[in-house]
């Protein structure tokens, strides 16, 4: 199967993600990498094991973290990263891009 | 060979930070050393105005100014652009007034990664 980065810029409460990533990719085929609201998929309890249940690996930006008076330490799922390591994940360790 | 990454965007440069994250990735492509083309329409194309001067706000119109100077090739929907009341000169240096069928597509026919930053 394709690996699959989806990005997701919304929060879950504005567009659950999950079911369009099921419907795309299997899961261990897929990265979901948070921007903005996104990263409340990975912040609360209930949501982050849905979005860990759909991808294998969860990205989350750090500045939009931060921004939102998050930590690292607050994710219930996978991890902060830096531009540059989004980066390296969009063009090398996934093949396609699907924006939810 | 260098790798190429296509940025399309297509929020307003106010209405969320959509326009910053596609910044911020396209600057994070080009210090990573990838070929880095980006294409803005429908409400993407407020971010590339000339003399924005947001208080609070990262100014993404000088952004994409400094993104171009980095060697990203920028261009954005002529139709938009005009539909929207802008003229020709209005926008930040470096950046091409094109079309969907010309540089969107010969942007994406380059590519190895598409990424669209929409809502």
């Amino acid at each position: 199967m394709v690996r699959t980065a989806f990005i997701v810029i919304r929060s879950p409460q504005e567009l659950d993600p999950v079911e369009t990533m099921h419907r795309l990719a299997d899961r261990d085929d897929s990265t979901a990498i948070l921007f903005e609201d996104g990263v409340y998929n990975a912040l609360q309890p209930k949501r982050s094991a849905l979005i860990a249940n759909a991808a294998a690996d969860v990205i989350v930006a750090h500045d939009d973290l931060e921004a939102r008076g998050f930590r690292e330490s607050d994710l219930k799922v996978g991890k902060a990263a830096d531009y540059d390591q989004i980066i390296e994940t969009i063009m090398e360790r996934t093949e396609r891009t699907v924006t939810i | 060979m260098t790798k190429t990454l296509t940025i399309i965007w297509r929020s307003g440069s106010m209405m969320a930070m959509d326009s910053n994250v596609a910044t911020k990735l396209a600057a994070a492509a080009l210090r990573k050393g990838y070929k880095v083309n980006m294409f803005g329409y429908g409400e993407g194309i407020t971010a590339v105005k000339k003399g924005q001067a947001p208080k609070r706000f990262p100014n993404v119109g000088e952004e994409i100014e400094e993104l171009a100077k980095a060697g990203a090739k920028i261009s954005l929907c002529e139709t938009c652009y005009a539909a929207r009341g802008f003229q020709r000169g209005e926008e930040v240096e470096g950046v091409k007034i094109g079309s969907l069928t010309n540089e969107l597509f010969g942007f994406i026919s380059e590519s190895d990664r598409l990424v669209t930053i929409a809502r």
